[in-house]
């Protein structure tokens, strides 16, 4: 490149107009500028009602005399003392050129008093430069999108209300932002355990658990950044012109992973400059409310999925020298003998289960788009199959030995509405370990229940799968397996056994004392210890706790059973095996189950006499007692 | 107590950048006043500072404007010590004079947060509490506290109160012994040899400008390393623990770290000088020393 040629934008597009005049249309350059274009022009509608209004008003007071930096501050005034810290944090900034936009979101009459108290606790130095702006409505996103139409900064920047920074956070950024105009800036952070003390005045305290960990001390990786967030929020400051500009905003959408999202798209288009000089701690609150508390597991899998579903339509412009770490790094995996050894997953089925056991006669295959890590299978389903469905159960393939994981089945309905269900929500025959499914075993399955009383449309089943079977994990999950799922159901005058009125319980083989939650008048309870045959319970005592403060005490037997009562036992040799006690139709708070559980033996299997009627001979007995 | 006791709020200073010195002291007001309108508790403050450093940091103008800019606050006094007393010395020069019913002792760059003032003054009705420190931030201090009584076995002196009486009746800080390091520490000690308790604050954070490494580790200078060395072999000899001493000495030596080798060298010199102060604790009811610390840790730093 001549080095004398002017490098700022308008002369930069001034001789692209010369030099590519004759661009073919269809070429990747001209679709990445029709797609720039796109994302200027065509601006979200909510942006442009909501927030285009504020970043108008608010124009005469950006430009010379504005800050450098607007730090947007989101409190619930649900943790004073955190806010209190976070403040005092930024009193002790060595650079001054901010701002801060405090955002009360949806706070009710006390948590706007106690914010308004703290502001005005402040050293009149930080609070002339407070702006308070009370938000009533919205997600939790909704106060990022108005605190950044709000600015007046160059530079905006996000500190939650729990985090603290050191006193050189500001005057990092602004040091980068001289060198790096209109890059989004990224500092070094640590990760610190936090937890809040109670104490006497009724205020919480707060207390360092451990020590500050350099978590996110890394240099940013764009392609490495897609999968996964490594950089968190107040490491970040972001030029306001990307949002009040061009128009990219917050996606209100997401209940969490917001800020990764907005980051990767504005990242495409700005480009990140480190600062390798680590300016904050971000507090991991053990025993607080955070995010990590308030959504659930299938919530941030759904997150992740749309996240990812809108990165892939983006065309991205990769760093210099990212391709070759990328290459290297994935030459690094394939010697490590991965991703090649995931399983092959190309054809996935999905049984449909209307009460009785799964078949063949009720299942649908599809071939799963799949990159040899995650996998994606979509199963639409006709008028004759979705009548009564209650259950499907997904087999991601044929073999064993992988690990499934980050799992989100989608149900959509006929109505448009959809349930997004996750491995916490479902049954397998695998080892369930944290948010993975280890299957060990061949004819790997997941079973989930739908919502029987509306119509079901299609399924997709999204996941990643993994072979990367280490000797403590196999260990693991055979531990796991060796157990069983205890189920408890209850019954009353409305309703008979049935899986929405039960409650499962893993338990490991050997000594159990498990608890069962369950909040309704029972006039009998069912015990399925597990569903396999080839075991037994033995010395098995139940505590039923009643609402009125009553306890009934059972044991094995005065049980009914489709097992055969042995002395102090009841071993199994039928599939579903089952324990039922009837009970006088109080309401019960919960059952207490204890006892050893074991598998049997072959011999000890082979010994116990064939009981051709089973359970149902057992409970046409107990029936016709009690219409009698 | 009395109904509105005085407090005198006290710093030495070495150099410090006046900038920091004025953040400090608008800080401080700011947490009177908070004090007056939230709580009223407190009677009259005074913040004095004592200058160590081989010249002037604040000039006489500009004293004389903080005096005037803060007189409805607090009375601010200025003395040029004219030599380097160390914190040990510096804080018993300053606290021979206080007329204030409780001292405040703390690092010149600290910050307070506005509520400071109230939240550390309230463990004092507890007539048992000999002293009460303030939670540092940014990087919190690691030393253990019992979650409940909120009880320490010492307290740092980056900002901690106890009374002026109490001050008297322990002679100070031991300025003989320790002239930067483990002051706080000696003082901590036998204020719980007097049988008073040490209360560490969580809800009185104040800001202490430190920063860790990219690996989260301290970052100590050379002079911090020496006199944090010879802080250690004193310690040990004092509170009664000469197992320590020697061990300290024999890595000292063989570390090849020159400011630990001066630091075992003039323990040394003291020692065949007998210049060394008079052990204290025997029986080690206060003093505790677990590897290379003086009390339980949550975290290791």
């Amino acid at each position: 490149m001549n080095k004398k040629e002017p490098k700022d934008v308008a002369s930069q597009l001034d001789r692209l107009k010369r030099n590519l005049a004759g661009l073919p249309e269809n070429s990747a350059l001209n679709r990445y500028f029709s797609w720039l274009n796109g994302q200027v022009e065509h601006k979200d509608a909510l942006y442009l009602k909501d927030y285009a209004p504020i970043i108008a008003k608010e124009e005469a007071h950006r430009g010379e005399g504005a800050p450098f930096l607007s730090v947007i501050t989101r409190t619930q005034g649900k943790r004073p003392e955190m806010l209190r810290e976070t403040l005092l944090s930024l009193v002790g900034q060595t650079d001054e050129d901010f701002e801060v936009l405090l955002i009360g979101h949806k706070l009710d009459q006390q948590q706007d008093k106690l914010v308004q108290q703290i502001i005005g606790e402040q050293p009149e130095e930080l609070r002339r430069r407070i702006r308070f702006i009370p938000l009533n409505h919205g997600t939790r996103t909704t106060p990022l999108n108005t605190g950044f139409a709000y600015a007046h900064g160059q530079y905006i920047a996000v500190l939650d209300d729990d985090d603290i920074v050191f006193d050189n956070w500001v005057e990092e950024f602004h040091k980068a932002a001289r060198k790096n105009p209109g890059s989004i800036l990224h500092a070094y952070v640590f990760t610190q355990a936090w937890n809040t003390i109670a104490t006497d005045s009724g205020q919480f305290a707060l207390r360092a658990a451990q020590a500050p960990v350099a978590s996110h001390c890394d240099k940013f990786d764009l392609l490495v950044q897609t999968r996964e967030n490594h950089c968190p929020l107040l490491s970040l400051a972001f030029p306001s012109f990307y949002f009040q500009k061009m128009g990219i905003m917050f996606d209100e959408r997401l209940t969490t992973t917001e800020d990764w999202d907005y980051f990767m798209r504005t990242a495409f288009i700005a480009g990140v400059k480190d600062v390798e000089t680590p300016t904050a701690i971000y507090r991991l609150w053990t025993n607080a409310e955070n995010s990590s508390t308030l959504h659930n597991q299938q919530e941030w899998a759904k997150n992740y999925y749309l996240i990812q579903d809108k990165l892939a339509d983006m065309p991205i412009l990769i760093p210099k020298g990212s391709r070759k770490s990328v290459a290297q790094e994935t030459m690094n995996a394939i010697n490590r003998g991965w991703p090649y050894r995931a399983p092959r997953i190309h054809t996935c089925r999905l049984y449909l289960g209307y009460g009785g056991p799964f078949s063949e006669e009720h299942v649908k295959t599809a071939t799963a788009l799949s990159n040899g890590i995650s996998f994606d299978a979509q199963f639409p389903l006709s008028e004759g199959e979705v009548q009564n469905l209650k259950q499907i159960r997904f087999d991601v393939c044929d073999e064993g030995m992988f690990v499934v994981q980050n799992v989100l089945t989608m149900v959509r309905y006929s109505d448009g509405s959809c349930d997004y269900l996750s491995i916490d929500d479902c049954r397998s025959n695998g080892a369930q370990i944290q948010n993975a499914i280890c299957f060990l075993n061949m004819d790997p399955w997941m079973v989930w229940e739908v919502n029987a009383s509306k119509t079901v449309q299609s399924v997709r089943v999204v996941g990643e799968t993994h072979a990367n079977m280490t000797p403590a994990l196999v260990r693991t999950a055979a531990k796991f397996l060796s157990g069983a799922e205890f189920q408890l159901f209850y019954k009353n005058d409305e309703h008979g056994f049935a899986e929405n009125h039960s409650k499962r319980i893993y338990t490991a083989d050997g000594a159990f004392e498990l608890t069962f939650p369950v909040g309704e008048a029972v006039t009998a309870l069912r015990l399925d210890p597990g569903e396999e045959t080839g075991c037994a319970v033995r010395d098995l005592k139940l505590e039923i706790l009643c609402e009125d403060g009553k306890v009934i005490h059972e044991t094995l037997s005065g049980a009914h059973t489709n097992g055969v009562k042995q002395s102090g036992q009841v071993a199994f040799n039928v599939a579903d095996p089952q324990l039922i006690w009837k009970l006088p139709g109080q309401k019960v708070r919960e059952v207490k189950a204890s006892g050893t559980f074991t598998y049997l033996s072959d011999d000890e299997l082979k010994r116990l006499p064939i009981r051709a009627a089973g359970l149902k001979e057992s409970v046409r007995a107990y029936v016709k007692k009690e219409r009698k | 107590m009395n109904q509105n006791p005085t407090l005198q709020v006290q710093s030495v200073i070495y150099g410090n950048e006046p900038e920091s010195l004025y953040k400090a002291i608008s800080n401080l007001a700011n947490a009177i006043r908070v004090e007056r309108e939230q709580r009223g508790f407190l009677g009259q403050v005074t913040l004095y500072y004592g200058d160590a450093s081989p010249e002037r940091v604040l000039s006489e103008a500009e004293v004389e404007q903080i005096r005037k800019n803060y007189q409805d606050l607090f009375q601010f006094k200025y003395r040029v010590f004219g030599f380097n007393s160390g914190s040990a010395k510096g804080h018993n020069m300053l606290g021979e004079e206080c007329k204030s019913d409780y001292m405040l002792i703390m690092n010149p760059d600290v910050i307070m947060s506005p509520r400071t003032l109230i939240e550390l003054m309230y463990p004092f009705l507890d007539e048992e509490v000999g002293m009460v420190e303030a939670r540092q931030t940014p990087i919190e201090h690691q030393k253990e506290y019992d979650g409940e009584t909120l009880e320490t076995d010492w307290a740092t002196t980056a900002c901690a109160v106890f009374s002026k009486a109490l001050f008297d009746e322990l002679n100070g800080f031991d300025s003989e012994t320790f002239f930067l390091y483990c002051d706080d520490l000696d003082f901590s000690w036998r204020v719980r040899l007097a049988g008073y308790k040490i209360i560490y604050q969580p809800l009185a954070p104040v800001f202490h400008a430190k920063r860790l490494s990219v690996k989260a580790s301290w970052q100590p200078t050379k002079a911090e390393q020496y006199y944090s060395a010879e802080a250690a072999l004193l310690m040990a000899h004092k509170w009664s623990n000469p197992g320590r001493v020697e061990q300290l000495l024999q890595v000292y030596q063989n570390s090849q770290n020159e400011n630990c080798e001066k630091a075992a060298a003039h323990f040394i010199e003291l020692r065949a000088a007998d210049k060394l102060p008079e052990p204290l604790d025997p029986e080690h009811r206060v003093a505790k020393f677990i590897g290379d610390y003086y009390t339980e840790n949550r975290y290791i730093l």
